[in-house]
């Protein structure tokens, strides 16, 4: 695979970057934390305040926190969020099922329908139909999923009162769960697979005038198998980026989907983890998506492997 | 994909909405399962962890779980009687020791109120219903402290020592009418049932459920489909310009409220131009009241009065109401020494350099700031706006790092300290909606004066002291004193807002009722 010491070099000292980032950032934020824990209309005691930064470990100069962050990465630990009230590790356990049940799906499904289609319109030419499907697109794309959503809930939950209105889930079962989660996904899907759709098209179209292409239909080879089986393959490398990235921001890309559709999933956890500056929580969440990011880059990395194999060769 | 679609079009059968289950709506969101450290949980457990006192409408207070208390001339020792037929859900009574316990337990455990533990000397129990609480130094508003002050069941709590991990269902355990029974944080949605251990005045409701959304818009949604009754957010109203909307579909009353809480200009007293006397009036002379009432509070905000104090609190005076002069603005700028010597529209200090303000606020306040900045700018001063979200705020406020700032009161804040809106503005306190600028000693004397009383004639003449005090020295401008507007579903009757948890107050879920012959 050509996976050597100096790309796992290279991966270790990302790591070590980012997750000193990751401690950083929270930090260089403006506001105390400890003042959202008390409430809009209270008038402190500073006394209490020292006391709880004493217990929060906010009292302990910097670097000596940053020591005690890198122990909670290795052991996996990263204490209590300060406004939720329970562990950090499970608290995002808690949430990454719901976010995965949510974003899985989109991805894979957009993935797949963008592709499929931004390959067949890239590859046929223009006709009525095609402008239209390119121009619907087009128009998803442009606008933020956030309307989508709200445009979508109206008409099928208020309107016609198909959907739910909110959350993951009322009684729990699976129809119940799959009931609450269609819209969304629905809508997400729409939004990532006009994106796909786009870029596949526009990749599909450059593809289609390289020599190769020309050589392979002077070997015979045509239709579902020159489309497929050679222009979808080298017009699919800048999606394998695209669908990479997705990964990458599996939990953090739903926020606006989130706040819609009142889910209580990562991205409303992280949204509210910055608002009011929980630094354990931060630091935990962006520990996972540091990770998802690096073994996104790396799926990608393999991926291209195998589908370029000039990359092999090299 | 096929079982989505299905999923996705067949709707679960429901079952017709029982009549006497009431579900709320709002905005809050309950982080974790703890009645102690989640704030938004902290209001909706009114309904099952009484306090000791409560407002009435005219903001005076009322027992609640006590039903009388004494306190020494000193103002040291208050003693409290808890009413006999409160008991808790698990069956037992709830007692003195109960009190005494919460007070420490809570002063202990929760930052807000460690206040509580510092002040308390010792408690004493003289007979199962009657709690003493000794304090260090004079105590005048502990009435008032405990219109907010949860009592908790000290059988369940006194084995747990760290409260602020405990998510057992055991700390539902309350002496309210209604108990939570589930809280479901995935599908957004608590549910309160009657407590079988309440004997006061049965409520006509069976149920009550609490439906979490993450924004107003699909909250609006829920209301309009019939899924939510009302609404409810604490301090805040329903927003105005959908309320008509709702009013327009006939399944709906709208019920006006005039809260204390105020959205105000605080300057920073401690830097120019904040500190001059003359440029606080100018600035309350530049604003347009009537249009800000008309444009940001679509004609429900009242125009306040120049004492600060709202109407609706006790021993409110009645001060001119300000109005708009830009002529008499123009003529204090230039008196302090503002003046447009270059001609170009912008008054310049006495350095010659141009008035240019920084007017720091949040995204809440983004319209009202953008309204302000175009008063001032009017009569030559240049205003930067600085819209952030609240941490950065709260940052901000603290290192005085701003001109103006735009903000609000909330009801319990215009009480907290000596009342009056004090604790916002004393400088020798904090907090996250404090912006602690006033250290005048007259100022503060009068704080430590009303702090010091329970007399009502003495109490009347120094709350009359500070409205003119505020009206004179202008710490702050008022620029509109809120209406709280929420709808209410016809189906349901019988509606009683306090002045302090709007809809949210016990005495609300006892009252309200399904109306008759409306489905």
């Amino acid at each position: 695979m050509g996976f050597n010491k100096t790309r796992l070099l290279r991966v270790l000292l990302a790591l070590f970057f980012i997750f000193t980032l990751n401690f950083l950032i929270p930090r260089m934020m403006p506001g105390d934390p400890l003042v959202f824990l008390m409430g809009e209309d209270v008038v402190l005691d500073p006394g209490a305040m020292d006391e709880l930064r004493v217990e929060m470990g906010l009292d302990q100069p910097l670097w000596r926190q940053y020591i005690r962050y890198w122990g909670r990465i290795v052991t996996l630990d990263f204490g209590y969020s300060y406004h939720y009230n329970q562990k950090v590790s499970a608290l995002i356990l808690s949430r990454i099922p719901w976010t995965l049940g949510l974003m899985l799906p989109v991805i894979l499904l957009g993935g797949i329908l963008g592709m499929v289609t931004g390959t067949l319109s890239g590859w046929k030419g223009d006709s009525r139909l095609n402008r239209g499907f390119t121009t619907l697109n087009l128009v998803i794309y442009s606008t933020p999923p956030y309307f989508l959503a709200l445009a979508c809930l109206y008409v099928f939950s208020v309107r016609l009162e198909l959907f739910p209105l909110k959350g993951f889930m009322d009684s729990g079962t699976l129809p119940d769960i799959l009931h609450h989660y269609f819209l969304p996904v629905l809508v997400l899907t729409a939004f990532f697979a006009s994106r796909n759709f786009l870029l596949m098209r526009g990749s599909v179209r450059q593809e289609k005038k390289k020599w190769y292409v020309l050589r392979a239909r002077s070997m015979g080879i045509h239709g579902p198998r020159l489309v497929f089986g050679h222009v979808f393959v080298n017009a699919a490398l800048p999606m394998v980026t695209m669908i990479a990235l997705d990964f990458g921001f599996l939990f953090s890309g739903a926020l606006l989907v989130e706040i819609v559709f009142s889910m209580n999933g990562m991205g409303i956890l992280i949204y509210e983890a910055v608002l009011s500056r929980d630094y354990p929580l931060l630091q935990g969440i962006f520990l996972v998506i540091t990770l998802m990011v690096v073994l996104a880059n790396l799926a990608a990395e393999i991926c291209y492997h195998r589908l370029d194999p000039r990359l092999r060769i090299q | 994909m096929l079982v989505a679609l299905w999923a996705g079009c067949a709707r679960p059968t429901e079952n017709p909405l029982p009549k006497n289950r009431l579900k709320i709506g709002t905005v809050h969101r309950v982080k974790s399962r703890n009645i102690l450290f989640d704030k938004a949980l902290g209001v909706f457990i009114n309904l099952s962890h009484p306090h000791l006192f409560a407002l009435d409408p005219d903001g005076e207070i009322r027992g609640l779980l006590s039903d009388d208390y004494r306190v020494s001339e000193d103002f040291t020792r208050w003693t409290f009687r808890v009413r006999d037929h409160y008991f808790w859900s698990d069956g037992l009574p709830v007692t003195a020791s109960d009190v005494t316990f919460s007070v420490k337990y809570v002063g202990r455990h929760v930052p807000s109120r460690r206040w509580m533990e510092r002040s308390l000397v010792r408690t004493e129990v003289l007979d199962p219903k009657t709690a003493v609480l000794v304090f260090d130094q004079p105590r005048t508003n502990m009435d008032i402290e405990f219109t907010s002050f949860p009592i908790i069941p000290r059988h369940v709590w006194e084995n747990i020592p760290r409260p602020r991990f405990y998510s057992e269902n055991r700390q539902f355990i309350g002496c309210g009418p209604f108990i939570i029974a589930g809280m479901d944080l995935n599908a957004g949605v608590i549910r309160l049932r009657k407590n079988s251990y309440w004997k006061g005045p049965r409520p006509a409701l069976e149920e009550v459920e609490i439906h979490m959304y993450h924004n107003l818009d699909v909250l609006s949604l829920a209301l309009e489909r019939g899924d939510i009754d009302t609404c409810y957010k604490y301090a805040d109203t329903y927003p105005y310009t959908s309320a008509q909307r709702l009013a327009e579909t006939g399944r709906f009353t709208i019920k006006k409220t005039r809260t204390t809480g105020l959205t105000f200009i605080g300057f920073n007293l401690k830097r120019a131009p904040g500190n001059q006397l003359g440029f606080r009036r100018a600035v309350a002379r530049a604003l347009d009241y009537r249009e800000i009432q008309k444009l940001i509070t679509s004609g429900y905000g009242d125009p306040p009065g120049a004492g600060f104090v709202p109407r609706g609190m006790p021993y409110f005076l009645e001060l001119e109401k300000p109005t708009r002069d830009p002529g008499e603005a123009e003529r204090l700028l230039e008196a302090c020494g503002y003046r447009d010597s270059d001609g170009d529209g912008i008054r310049e200090n006495a350095d010659g350099k141009p008035l240019k303000l920084v007017l720091l606020s949040t995204t809440r306040h983004h319209r009202m700031s953008e309204l302000v900045a175009e008063y001032l700018g009017g009569v030559g001063v240049e205003v930067e706006l600085r819209i952030v979200e609240s941490a950065t705020w709260v940052a901000m406020k603290d290192e005085y790092d701003y001109h103006l700032t735009i903000t609000r009161t909330t009801p319990w804040g215009m009480r907290m300290h000596a009342g009056y809106g004090t604790g916002y503005f004393d400088a020798r306190r904090t907090g996250e909606g404090v912006l602690h600028t006033v250290s005048d000693p007259a100022f503060l004397g009068i704080c430590d004066s009303l702090l010091a009383v329970r007399d009502p004639k003495k109490k009347k003449s120094l709350a009359r002291a500070l409205q003119q005090y505020y009206a004179r020295n202008l710490p702050a401008v008022a620029l509109v004193q809120r209406v709280i507007v929420t709808p209410t579903n016809v189906r349901f009757t019988g509606w009683y807002h306090d002045p302090l948890f709007g809809i949210f107050n016990l005495q609300n879920f006892l009252t309200v009722r399904p109306a008759h012959g409306i489905q």
